[in-house]
């Protein structure tokens, strides 16, 4: 082959690769459209007035803390405002440097109590436990530094409800977000996991630990990750839920069959991705044990996180996450064309591998090559032009496509300056943040291939639109 | 576009690809746009509706009659899920006085028509308004609906039936949830429940015995026995003896356990305490601590030391639960208890009583 041949053979591969990537992503969004209908449609009568059975299943909600000295007490409140008939709060702290623990025992009466442990999970050592004399369902686990894993894990050791919910300390909760993401498990018994929507709560009014009021962020950089959220939750997990091949349940929240958890041996501690590396694990131990088991995703939006507004923070995140996704996958690796992986090992593990794993790498290579080749010549025009219509196309198609399926679903930005707003972010995102993206999570990719430590999540938060709490 | 087009045979399919898609994502912006328009449209005729509709219908529930405005078509829906609402949230003659304003709104062959409608969302409105409505001779209709292989609907539609005739429906709704293993127990219960526990006893205990004859019902047993706690359990208790004493399947025990009641069962559960399987034995330490005496200290004693958490822990509740078992003399078997893990399982139970 002539050095041209080389040439016209990767100005295919990368057209053919983005082609493949995003007619990937919009069968996923037709999957996702009939899904969303089909749900919408059977909860039609969900907001009835009912009444809670009694049957409906305890859950332990599992609050890891690292020096979350400033917020931790408005987060407890409003998780202990819950509508559902029965569950407990288990605050972990993680050894934090900080007032955290002083604060919870100010806070909510905390008494030293005589706890038996239960170690299914190895955790690091357990100093104490307290329970609140004002809340019966509170308790607060103190225990040295482990990390997010460790933490959820001692929270597992310490759960006494069947299901558990894993949620950040700062994470903003529906006042109903328990009893939506636990009807899968009434609905299907079968059922291990189940996650919901996760949206932006930057522009939005928070008081008293709710959020009262939807609003949009003025920063063009959350503007552009609800666009991304939407695209991530309502497509991206949506779409995989039917075929029972939703490999991520964000760690903001997310219920879990605890006996489902505590089989696979809980979260790795060694892994910055321990959300989705335990639900890629439940997937591969249930598909090789041949048991049946269900995980679930619930499009309703259920919790509200802040997001980055500095591209450092931001950038910090991604990287994260891509490390997260590196290790869940190749931690996971017999899952991928396992003759019983079914469609988590046959579809949703080798679409992450091509297009969400080792897409980075292939992404930033064909924007480089084609912008470098058609500068020094060695890309024509019309190739040129071809490969930068259809990598923006589609990626324009998509986020079109995310509020589109928002607009037909839960309208959440209901005025109309707000949907323009989006839209205006759905095309700009594609312009330069997507790319700026890829890049960031190629260094995510290196940054896992070369081996680096990972710790407790650096996101720096300022919660600007917390009234109250 | 005329480089492009006079360009290699093979990239102009993928040129007119990315034009097609950039098309497409235009069309999609403006359905989004289109959509939103519909939205705020529907919402404001929503609003207009329920501004004018909302004092008849409180009227209404008050059992005074008004002259009635006539309804559009597109209204229809929108009122019958505001009466659906109101109808889930009252009681009395209120659910009639609503019946009657359905009906003056001559809607009620409307509501008929909506089960064989396409569309799922409006065929659970118009079971849910059928079953409030309690109209006779739709519920052979709603039979068949039940039989639909859409859980939500056939669930929903079972309701109605029960709701139209409880007397007729009651023992087809539990012989449907036994088939049914897709209806969700908790609503099920829910719906049950709704007819007051005089009503559903008899027919739940009819239901177990005739399951209890079948040989192996594949968990179906285990499942209908958890029904017994929204039914008078006690009247039970002679089916329940029944099951303990010819199952050998460990969750149809479980579930059997629970409804236990009755001190003079206790020599089966004190039995059933020793059982190999722990999902057993847990459930058996529960009813002691419900039911039990005085003497089932040594054996609750006994169990704290047993391999499995659980029944450690549902031990020392049942101790701390048992009656005239004073907290001094907890205090005294713990300090003897050879296994600390035992006597620490106690002094939580103890803690945990007291807080």
């Amino acid at each position: 082959m002539t050095f041209s041949d080389w040439i016209l053979a990767a100005q295919w591969f990368f057209l053919a690769y983005f082609v493949a990537l995003n007619g990937g992503y919009l069968s996923l969004n037709l999957l996702s459209l009939a899904t969303i209908k089909r749900y919408l449609d059977s909860h039609t009568l969900d907001s009835l007035p009912r009444a809670y059975s009694g049957f409906e299943q305890p859950v332990s909600i599992l609050v890891p803390a690292y020096n979350e000295e400033a917020t931790i007490a408005s987060s407890v409140r409003s998780l202990l405002q819950l509508n559902y008939p029965e569950y407990e709060v288990i605050v972990i702290n993680d050894g934090s440097k900080d007032g955290t623990l002083a604060t919870l025992r100010r806070e909510f009466a905390l008494v030293p109590f005589p706890e038996v442990e239960w170690r299914r999970i190895q955790t690091k050592p357990v100093r104490a436990i307290y329970r609140s004399t004002l809340h019966p369902n509170l308790r607060v686990l103190d225990k040295e530094n482990g990390g997010k894993a460790d933490a959820l894990n001692a929270g597992i050791n310490a759960s006494r409800c069947p299901l558990f919910c894993g949620v950040d300390a700062d994470s903003i909760l529906e006042r109903d977000s328990l009893r939506r993401v636990a009807e899968p498990f009434l609905d299907d018994p079968l059922t291990i996991a189940a996650g919901g929507t996760v949206r932006i709560a930057n522009g939005c009014v928070v008081e008293g630990g709710f959020l009262t009021r939807v609003g949009l962020p003025a920063h063009p950089l959350a503007l552009m990750q609800i666009v991304e959220y939407l695209r991530a939750f309502l497509f991206g997990r949506m779409g995989w839920s039917p075929l029972n091949a939703v490999l991520i349940i964000s760690g903001a929240f997310g219920l879990f069959r605890k006996e489902a958890v505590v089989t696979v041996g809980g979260y790795r501690h060694d892994t910055v991705g321990e959300d989705m590396e335990l639900v890629v694990r439940l997937h591969r131990w249930y598909r090789l044990q041949r048991k049946p088991y269900q995980i679930t995703f619930v499009p309703d939006p259920i919790c509200w996180t802040e997001a980055p507004e500095s591209l450092k923070v931001l950038k910090n995140q991604r990287v994260r996450w891509q490390r997260g996704l590196s290790e869940s996958l190749s931690l996971n690796r017999s899952l991928l064309f396992h003759p019983r992986g079914g469609a988590a090992g046959w579809l949703a593990f080798p679409f992450m591998v091509v297009f969400e794993w080792i897409g980075p790498l292939i992404e930033v290579g064909g924007y480089i090559f084609m912008i470098a080749g058609f500068a020094l010549g060695l890309v024509s025009a019309p190739a040129f032009v071809t490969f930068m219509l259809v990598a923006l196309g589609f990626g324009l198609i998509l986020s079109v496509n995310a509020l589109l399926l928002e607009e037909i679903s839960f309208h959440v930005y209901s005025k109309p300056s707000q949907l323009l707003a989006l839209l205006a972010a759905a095309i700009l995102e594609n312009a330069g943040y997507r790319q700026l993206n890829s890049l960031w999570r190629l260094w995510g990719l290196w940054r896992w291939l070369v081996g680096a430590k990972g710790q407790w999540g650096d996101m720096q938060r300022s919660a600007t639109w917390q009234r109250g709490a | 576009l005329g480089f492009a087009i006079s360009s290699d045979p093979l990239l102009r399919p993928v040129f007119w690809t990315g034009i097609g898609i950039l098309v497409l994502a235009l069309v999609m912006l403006i359905t989004v746009l289109v959509l939103r328009v519909a939205l705020l449209f529907r919402r404001s005729r929503e609003q207009r509706f329920i501004e004018a509709w909302q004092p008849l219908l409180m009227q209404s529930i008050d059992g005074m009659s008004s002259s009635l405005p006539k309804m559009a078509g597109a209204d229809r829906i929108t009122f019958l899920r505001i009466w659906n609402h109101l109808q889930e949230s009252v009681r009395g003659d209120a659910t009639a006085n609503l019946n009657r304003l359905l009906v003056a709104c001559g809607l009620e062959d409307y509501v008929a028509r909506l089960l064989d409608s396409r569309s799922v969302r409006k065929q659970l409105l118009g079971v849910s308004t059928l079953g409030h409505l309690r109209r006779p001779g739709m519920e052979e209709r709603l039979r068949e609906l039940a039989g639909e292989p859409h859980p939500p609907l056939s669930l929903a539609a079972g309701r109605a039936a029960l709701q139209i005739d409880p007397g007729r429906n009651l023992e087809w709704f539990i012989s449907k949830f036994v088939e049914r293993e897709d209806w969700p127990l908790a609503k099920a219960a829910s719906i049950l429940s709704a007819q007051g526990v005089d009503a559903v006893t008899a027919p739940l205990i009819e239901a177990i015995e005739t399951l209890a004859d079948v040989p192996d019902t594949g968990g179906k047993l285990a499942r209908l026995l958890q029904l017994l706690e929204i039914a008078h359990a006690s009247r039970a208790a002679p089916v329940v003896r029944r099951i303990l004493k010819e199952s050998s399947d460990e969750r149809t025990i479980a579930a059997a356990l629970r409804a236990l009641q009755d001190p003079r069962d206790l020599p089966v559960v004190r039995e059933l305490a020793c059982h190999p399987e722990w999902i057993v034995r847990v459930q058996a330490a529960q009813v002691l601590g419900r039911i039990g005496e005085a003497e089932d200290r040594k054996l609750l004693a006994r169990m704290l030391s047993d391999s499995h958490w659980w029944v450690r822990y549902r031990a020392a509740q049942a101790l701390v639960a048992l009656p005239s078992v004073a907290p001094g003399e907890l205090e005294k078997i713990r300090v003897v208890l050879p296994d600390r893990f035992a006597a620490d399982m106690l002094r939580q139970a103890m803690a945990e009583g007291r807080a």
